[in-house]
């Protein structure tokens, strides 16, 4: 792969990323908006703003992005995580351009019709989601239903040139992409919308078809993403319980047969991110519950030895090097990101729009490196002690 | 962790459905070494086999246990064995070996399906050899006890309470549609629980004889030499007949549909991987599921008859509408995006050493000349009118009343 080539086309203008891949059939477009922290009017407009996004532009009916953004045979879509909003089109190779005359008419002046915003929010209301992913995004339940106008302002407040990163990986020549965005985004410079949101509204019933799984949680307090320990905190995550041989996996699973599925991760939030770990059990509360799991936990983690900062530092190196086994970086909705060429697009824009910097996985690994087992235990035992029993 | 067939990628504003897919056929029992230059597959004189693709660019090799489920189909007696045996088995005989392999940077994963199970370790080039001597490991009798199978069949509860929507829908319309054999791989948590050791272990005999057993590697490997490997690992197994396949016959032709609080789906019996309407059958299930949101396409690549399934995790009933409202103007559109996503999805499984190593290795499982070639030529050999009988016979089971309530062509699922 070429290096990207990473550019920041000067103060309040969007960071902007090349990857460019001779070898590839097609290119995909992504641009990410980094979101502060949202209130829950705002969430559920920027979740609505999600759905609506690639409906119409002022430019572009939706038949027509449709019919443009599927030529691949991948859909464009939008992807919604707490710190940041993802928008993707996929184009043939040639077709770059109105590639970016779609993506950049979204982000500049997307049409948010009224009856579009009132079905799309209809469908999410009867969208059955697993049990894992309720517990995932516990938080979804409890968004009011916004007006089409809380989109708009959504839009106005977030979407904006100094919040935003672009990547561009694929086939096209080194600079076209740069190009052809610096061309489409000249001169947007939008007012700031301001005003209330809609406010929650009540729970919305779930799992009246379910078969008795809850997820509890232990959210662990968030750190900055520029965080000196960052290595130390993903060691302890990943050594907590990410893979079969971490502690979550073997306590709360082999041990006390509580769970099929447990797993620890790092969030990502508009602060930076947030250690959570999740499993889901059909155990009565009064036997099983987070606090529970914190205590069986931290007496794993006095038991630790050299084997256990082993095996996490071997799985790290696998997954973030070559793609290998579970990652503990959320970085999407239902998880992980993968290794194709949409997701290293997401990542080279999206992790110098979160810390500053480009993504250099042998950094971190070799910062690993330096993990002693008695500070991995002292980060695991503080991260299990702050932890918030959801 | 047992399957159906299914992967879901939720596409935000719309969701496309991938499918685990399977291609090719069984045509003749090919001889040694056929394939196209940068696979080889190898039969071993016990009954199994070797399949080595080598894949340049990748940077990580998959290594596959695959055991067909020939000779060990489930009956309601059996249901759920199987997954319980891969449960079990994966643990290794000093019960670490996952944390054995996520020390060295490679992961263990396994999934028991209708009609195989797969077990398989990713790893990076270098250890290609460390994944090998640890499949070799499960090819011994496992060492199981009664405590062990009674923790593990609890896990299994937990799992199975875990099972989402599409899961759940599409359990349902392998049941309708074929009976007690049709049943969800993850089996009965009743005949799980009263699992034996002993039992078990017969199992293992049967399910992992030679005859049964692929051992399929893809990735940044040289042919010859991975192929050298794999042998060694498979050719000290005493010989054994192949053997033939339970018959799994529809119990009618007719389409399915079901309809309830989890969602809507749609299925028709699809004759085969290698059979024109299976091909059909997808394109059409691609091109519906693309029309709309949270939208799920399941397909089980095999050589026996099998469901396509397209489906949708929302009680809205829109995937009804839909198909009611499809107009003649409509199929030339959804011909064209039926066709295009129908070859996508089939060059998706084969371009990452995991999917093709699984698919390649899971047909050949199932009999040894089957290929996944042939469902391309059929999606590009497809006729309009073909794909229109595919997507009417998706289309042509009405939804069912509420009051209807388990009857084939109608009712809920729960």
């Amino acid at each position: 792969m070429i290096a990207p080539l990473l550019a920041v086309l000067a103060a309040q203008e969007p960071l902007f990323v090349e990857i460019p891949d001779p070898e590839a059939a097609h290119c995909v477009l992504v641009a990410v908006v980094k979101l502060p922290e949202l209130e829950a009017g705002e969430r559920a407009a920027a979740r609505a703003f999600a759905s609506v996004a690639f409906e119409e532009t002022g430019r572009f009916s939706a038949a027509q992005i449709r019919a443009w953004g599927s030529q691949t045979g991948v859909p464009p879509r939008a992807l919604l995580m707490p710190d940041h909003l993802r928008l993707e089109i996929s184009m043939p190779k040639g077709q770059l351009d109105t590639g970016v005359s779609i993506l950049s008419s979204i982000l500049r002046e997307p049409v948010l019709r009224d009856e579009v915003v009132r079905e799309a929010m209809a469908q999410l209301r009867t969208q059955e989601r697993s049990v894992w992913q309720r517990g995932l995004w516990a938080w979804d339940s409890r968004l009011p239903a916004p007006t089409a106008e809380d989109v708009r302002k959504f839009h106005g407040r977030c979407v904006r040139p100094e919040a935003l990163a672009i990547a561009v990986a694929g086939a096209f020549s080194p600079g076209e992409a740069e190009e052809a965005w610096t061309k489409r985004l000249q001169g947007w410079s939008p007012p700031k919308a301001s005003g209330a949101f809609s406010q929650p509204s009540a729970p919305r019933p779930e799992d009246a078809h379910g078969q008795g799984a809850r997820i509890f949680e232990l959210a662990m307090p968030p750190f900055s993403a520029t965080d000196a320990a960052f290595a130390t905190r993903l060691l302890a995550v990943a050594a907590l319980g990410v893979g079969k041989g971490a502690s979550a996996f073997r306590v709360l699973r082999e041990e006390r047969g509580w769970s099929y599925r447990q797993e620890t991760f790092l969030w990502p939030v508009p602060l930076g991110f947030q250690p959570r770990l999740l499993f889901a059990t059909t155990r009565p509360e009064a036997d099983v519950n987070g606090r529970a799991a914190r205590d069986a936990l931290k007496a794993a983690v006095a038991e630790w030895t050299q084997a256990d900062l082993s095996r996490a530092m071997g799985l790290l190196e696998a997954t973030l090097k070559h793609g290998i086994g579970p990652n503990p970086l959320y970085l999407a909705p239902e998880g992980p990101l993968g290794q194709g060429l949409a997701d290293r697009a997401f990542l080279a824009a999206y992790w110098p729009l979160k810390t500053g910097r480009p993504f250099d996985a042998d950094k971190l690994i070799a910062q690993m490196r330096y993990v002693r087992l008695s500070d991995l235990k002292e980060t695991a035992n503080q991260m299990l002690d702050g932890a918030i029993f959801v | 962790m047992p399957r159906s067939g299914l992967l879901q990628a939720m596409l935000g504003t719309r969701s496309l459905v991938s499918l685990s897919l399977g291609l090719g056929l069984l045509a003749d029992a090919s001889p040694a070494g056929q394939e196209e230059a940068p696979r080889l597959r190898t039969p071993l004189s016990n009954g199994a086999a070797v399949f080595v693709e080598a894949m340049s660019k990748a940077k990580t090799v998959s290594v596959q246990l695959i055991a067909a489920a020939r000779g060990c189909e489930e009956t309601p007696a059996t249901s759920g064995l199987r997954h319980l045996l891969e449960h079990l088995l994966v643990k290794g005989r000093g019960k670490d070996l996952d944390y054995r392999l996520e020390s060295q940077g490679m992961f263990l994963s396994a999934e028991t399906f209708r009609d195989f199970t797969k077990i398989e370790v990713a790893c990076a080039p270098d250890k290609l050899g460390v994944a090998l001597s640890a499949l070799s490991e499960l090819l011994a009798p496992p060492e199981i006890g009664a405590e062990e199978i009674a923790r593990e069949a609890r896990i299994m509860a937990e799992e199975a309470a875990l099972h989402d929507a599409p899961r759940r829908l599409s359990a349902e319309l392998w049941s309708r549609a074929f009976g007690p054999i049709g049943a969800d791989p993850s089996g009965s948590l009743e005949v799980v629980a009263a699992a034996t050791p002993e039992a078990l272990r017969a199992l293992h005999a049967r399910h992992f004889r030679a005859s049964n057993l692929v051992l399929a590697i893809a990735g940044p490997v040289s042919v010859d030499a991975a192929t050298r490997e794999a042998r060694k690992v498979l050719e000290g197994l005493p010989k054994s007949e192949t053997g033939a396949w339970a018959p799994r016959e529809p119990s009618d032709g007719g389409s399915l549909a079901v309809q309830n609080a989890l969602g809507e789906a749609r299925a028709a019996v699809a004759p085969g991987i290698s059979e024109p309407r299976t091909a059909w059958l997808l394109a059409a299930a691609l091109a519906i599921a693309g029309e709309l949101p949270a939208a799920f396409v399941t397909y089980t690549p095999s050589i026996r008859p099998g469901l396509v399934i397209v489906g949708r995790a929302a009680s809205d009933g829109r995937l009804s509408r839909l198909l009611q409202s499809f107009r003649a103007s409509d199929e030339t559109r959804l011909f064209e995006a039926g066709k295009s996503l129908a070859r996508r999805w089939v060059r998706a499984q084969t371009d990452r050493p995991s999917d093709s190593g699984l698919l390649h290795g899971s047909l050949m499982a199932q009999a040894f000349g089957a290929r996944p070639d042939s469902i391309l030529q059929n999606v590009d050999a497809m006729t309009r009118d073909q794909f229109r009988s595919a997507l009417r016979e998706l289309s042509g089971a009405e939804p069912p009343g509420p009051a209807d309530s388990g009857s084939r062509g109608g009712g809920g699922s729960r």
